[in-house]
């Protein structure tokens, strides 16, 4: 099952949900259809047949095969890791983290798997979407959160003496910081200079630690869940900064009203 | 009784409290970098067991002066200086309890001395098949922000028990290291090859491991050793003995379970 707490851990979706209806961290578990044949690859076909919303349909699957070899998958486990509305042409978006579990409940395979959902709701730009304490990694998340980081004395004094960028990267979204004086003074997906470093996880990666009981990225460093490129030294000199920026990421999803 | 003293070891001062006044004496040695000052909630209670609780400072840390040749990369050398401490202060039966390096190297002394000592209680030490840290020079100039590093590591290193209080205590307490002396003790560790020699330990050993940190993979060390007993804590990380506010308790049972527990052959094989 998911590692989510109480917080992002929200009702099974439903057989056919609405895409309206659909939020990150959402837990999806089903059954599947027995392998056709030993050793035969399952979670293709299964993910097929379980999507996480109404006309959804399959535009890539990330899959790693044989992580526990020789078993036999019974249940879908999904949870959905981005929520993009639609624009323009009226199609939305859709991320799971898919695992294919055995009767043990251990993962057979797993993968991360886009889904395109036609004449889902038109929104006019991604800033006033809604749900973006979640949407890591896009320049409206970051503009959220530098807003919040703006009144943060603690955050100031962490980066008073730097003057780089900062990039945080969630699955292909990537944002970056641009940071003076203790001041965060630009939020653009590119900065002239490009990151000093940046700090990359994937989607379930930043749902886990913005949903988890409390700032554990330290261990999820440790255990590879995210990992930092770029300049080493700038990381370590600022990684306080590092540490508030996720508390403040995780105070928002706390903070964001359930029904936006 | 609760007196402090220096003692000198191999030309240099080492730092050792002695809690209570019991027949027998307790040896408690500390985690990588860190000093006695984490006995500091156990002290009294492990006395009250009966027991003279020896803390000690490993050289270099806490009170204690460095050692001739500055920080120490040698699991063997602080098993060696905790025996001469031994020698100097202990009356009685001798036990012994370490946490990380600390069960390390009352693993050490195990594997050496077994036949003097009555029973030990090693925690969150699991001991690898092949020894292989590189030893790289502590610089300053490479290694910035430091006391975030300990504090936000320390952190992530304690139990989802564990109230929010006690955790901050721990961590804040950890950054009064020597960063040097820490890293000395991590490359210590690392070089440290007891695997081999785990079946020469045939004192009772209790192998304590946290459940949010190590686990189950600490089991193997258990496993080796002769008639050693193994336990996984739940809810705790890296440091039982400053996690566990009923710690003195859990260690009496601990050695409960030692006395009923089948006694391996002495000598080892």
């Amino acid at each position: 099952m998911s590692a989510l707490d109480e917080r992002a851990a929200t009702p099974a979706v439903p057989e056919v949900a609405d895409f309206d209806g659909l939020r990150v961290g959402m837990v999806s578990d089903t059954g599947v259809a027995p392998a056709p044949a030993a050793g035969a690859p399952q979670l293709p076909a299964a993910v097929i047949q379980a999507p996480p919303v109404r006309d959804a349909q399959v535009t890539g699957i990330d899959w790693k095969v044989g992580v526990r070899s020789g078993s036999v998958g019974v249940r879908l486990e999904g949870i959905v890791t981005r929520w993009k509305p639609a624009r323009r042409r009226g199609r939305g978006r859709v991320h799971q983290d898919v695992r294919l579990v055995d009767a043990d409940g251990q993962v057979v395979e797993r993968a991360h798997v886009t889904w395109d959902v036609p004449a889902a709701s038109d929104v006019q730009d991604d800033e006033s979407a809604p749900r973006v304490a979640w949407d890591v990694g896009t320049v409206a998340w970051g503009k959220h959160l530098a807003a919040g980081l703006a009144a943060d004395e603690d955050f100031a004094s962490a980066v008073e003496t730097f003057d780089g960028s900062v990039g945080i990267r969630s699955g292909d979204e990537q944002v970056e910081f641009r940071i003076y004086r203790g001041s965060v003074i630009e939020v653009a997906r590119k900065t002239p200079e490009g990151p000093t470093f940046t700090v990359t996880g994937s989607e379930r990666a930043w749902l886990d630690l913005l949903a988890a009981g409390k700032n554990d990225l330290v261990a999820r460093l440790g255990r590879n869940e995210f990992r930092s490129t770029g300049n080493n030294y700038q990381y370590l000199r600022i990684f306080r900064a590092i540490m508030l920026m996720v508390d403040a990421a995780r105070l928002a999803v706390v903070e964001e009203k359930p029904s936006a | 009784m609760h007196n402090a003293d220096y003692l000198e070891i191999d030309g240099r001062l080492g730092y050792v409290e002695v809690v209570g006044d019991g027949d027998d004496t307790l040896l408690c040695i500390h985690t990588a970098g860190q000093s006695g000052v984490q006995y500091r909630n156990n002290a009294k209670g492990l006395a009250a067991l009966g027991f003279r609780v020896v803390v000690v400072d490993l050289p270099g840390h806490g009170r204690s002066e460095p050692a001739v040749d500055g920080p120490i990369t040698s699991i063997p050398y602080y098993a060696d200086w905790c025996m001469k401490v031994l020698d100097q202060v202990a009356t009685g039966r001798r036990y012994l309890l370490g946490c990380s390096i600390g069960g390390r190297i009352v693993l050490e002394m195990a594997s050496r001395f077994s036949d003097s000592l009555e029973a030990v209680v090693a925690m969150e030490c699991p001991v690898a098949p092949t020894a292989a840290r590189t030893w790289r020079k502590p610089e300053d100039s490479s290694t910035p922000s430091v006391r975030d590093q300990t504090y936000y590591s320390n952190l992530s290193l304690i139990g989802s028990d564990v109230p929010a209080e006690t955790a901050e205590m721990i961590a804040t307490m950890h950054c009064r290291e020597d960063w040097h002396v820490t890293r000395s003790d991590l490359v210590a560790w690392g070089r440290h090859d007891l695997w081999s020699r785990l079946p020469d330990i045939s004192c009772p050993t209790y192998v304590i491991s946290g459940g949010d940190s190590f686990g189950e993979n600490l089991r193997p060390t258990a496993e080796r050793i002769p008639g050693a007993l193994f336990q996984s804590v739940k809810g705790i990380a890296h440091y039982p003995n400053q996690e566990m506010p009923d710690f003195a308790d859990a260690f009496k049972g601990w050695l409960e379970e030692l006395r009923q527990a089948p006694v391996p052959a002495r000598g080892g094989n």
